[in-house]
């Protein structure tokens, strides 16, 4: 690797004080992705209602009827 | 919607507990199996109604509860009582949920193949593995005398139970879900439950004006290959965890079919949703919701959306929906081999 390689990419330059930096490379973005919709919830609980043991199924179903699960949350 | 079972055994066996542990009895105790095989009876073969309270995340809601038998026909109805006045009405035929609030209604097909027995969990050795039955004291409930049955789980990949058995009629009149430290997570106590009598149709049809609702139906669905023959995989799930049954099927809001696997040891439940990615304006998914005590996790797998969703811990399904992974295909000697990803 030659010298010019190396020091191709500047290091980044501090205004004098600040302690940040004048310049700085952006990170290449992300795909953005979202959080479960409350409809998605209540389609996929009302999907694995119908499909699980009475136990889960007695559960999901409640949740979906009392007003909490308007409430369905996204977790952080 | 799916295709499986009569939801009708899950929803009123489920709520009173009673259809999921009645075949649990032959490594139980004496004790615990006279106590199942009676409330299992109870369940089966006598209609219901009452009010119960649901307790859960610090909110305290009422519900209302019909169970008919009728020529061998199961129909159940539940209703809140505590204001959004949702309600779900089962038959033998669909599920309708109707959700006032946001003006539609949820209807899933049943099929009509399936029987009321045709996916109770089968209680083994496998599920003694991960769960002790236990006979306990005597208590009261609601000023009558009741026997306590408990299902502890023996790890923290699931839940455990908790259920008070009327002495007289043999119903579970409460219902505490459990953590593997005992802790509630959620309780059914019921205020008020008669036994037996008629109920006649009326009794059955929903409060709501549903005029002007949307209506969602969930699309046929197909039962496709066993596990070791579809195009994914699961490279890791908590002990006692298998495959219980896997269908391609249509859920309102996704863009094609979606293969819908269910894990299952026993007791617990865990749905396994892959689609396709997503058309804009939906955008992918990832991260953790919930509802009430059941959790889902999504995350981007292969460029398949994979959503995990049960009644079990938050990690659970995040370690489940995590160990998803396509199965590689080649081909050799002009033959198909079917290859676990790398």
């Amino acid at each position: 690797m030659t010298l010019a390689a190396r020091v191709a990419r500047p290091a980044p330059s501090y205004a004098p004080g600040s302690g940040e930096p004048e310049s700085y490379v952006t990170p290449a973005a992300r795909p953005r992705l979202g959080v479960i919709s409350e409809g998605a919830l209540a389609n996929y609980v009302v999907a694995h209602s119908q499909a699980s043991t009475p136990l889960a199924s007695r559960s999901v179903l409640i949740h979906l009827v009392a007003d909490e699960s308007r409430g369905a949350t996204q977790v952080p | 919607m799916s295709q499986r079972l009569a939801s009708l055994a899950r929803f009123g066996g489920g709520l009173l507990l009673g259809a999921a542990l009645a075949a649990a009895p032959a490594l139980a105790d004496d004790g615990a199996r006279h106590w199942l095989a009676a409330m299992n009876e109870a369940l089966a073969t006598r209609n219901y109604q009452g009010e119960f309270l649901h307790l859960a995340n610090g909110h305290v809601e009422k519900l209302r509860i019909l169970h008919r038998i009728k020529d061998g026909r199961v129909t159940e109805r539940l209703v809140n009582l505590s204001g959004n006045a949702r309600e779900i009405i089962r038959n033998d035929a669909e599920l309708q949920c109707y959700l006032p609030d946001e003006r539609k209604v949820l209807v899933e097909s049943q099929p009509q193949h399936s029987s009321l027995l045709g996916t109770l969990p089968s209680f083994d050795v496998s599920l003694e593995a991960n769960y002790a039955l236990e006979l306990g004291e005597r208590a009261m409930v609601i000023g009558r005398p009741a026997r306590i049955l408990s299902v502890v789980p023996r790890d923290g990949f699931r839940y455990g139970y908790r259920l008070w058995i009327d002495e007289e009629n043999m119903m579970p009149v409460r219902t505490d879900l459990c953590d593997a430290d005992g802790h509630v997570l959620e309780q059914v106590l019921f205020t008020s439950l008669k036994v037996g009598g008629t109920l006649v149709d009326a009794a059955f049809r929903p409060d709501v004006d549903a005029s002007g609702f949307v209506w969602l139906r969930q699309g046929g669905s197909a039962q496709v290959s066993l596990a070791d023959e579809l195009p994914w995989r699961l490279v890791q799930l908590p002990p006692g965890f298998k495959i219980s049954s896997s269908v391609e099927q249509r859920l309102p809001g996704s863009d094609g079919l979606v293969t819908h696997l269910v894990l299952s040891d026993g007791l617990a439940s865990v749905s396994v949703f892959i689609e396709g990615p997503p058309s804009p304006p939906r955008q992918a998914t990832e991260g953790q919701g919930r509802v009430g005590s059941a959790f889902a996790f999504s995350k981007v797998i292969a460029g398949h959306q994979v959503t995990a969703v049960g009644e079990v811990p938050p990690q659970t399904v995040e370690f489940i929906a995590s160990g998803v992974a396509p199965v590689k295909r080649r081909v050799a000697f002009g033959v198909s081999v079917t290859a676990p990803a790398q």
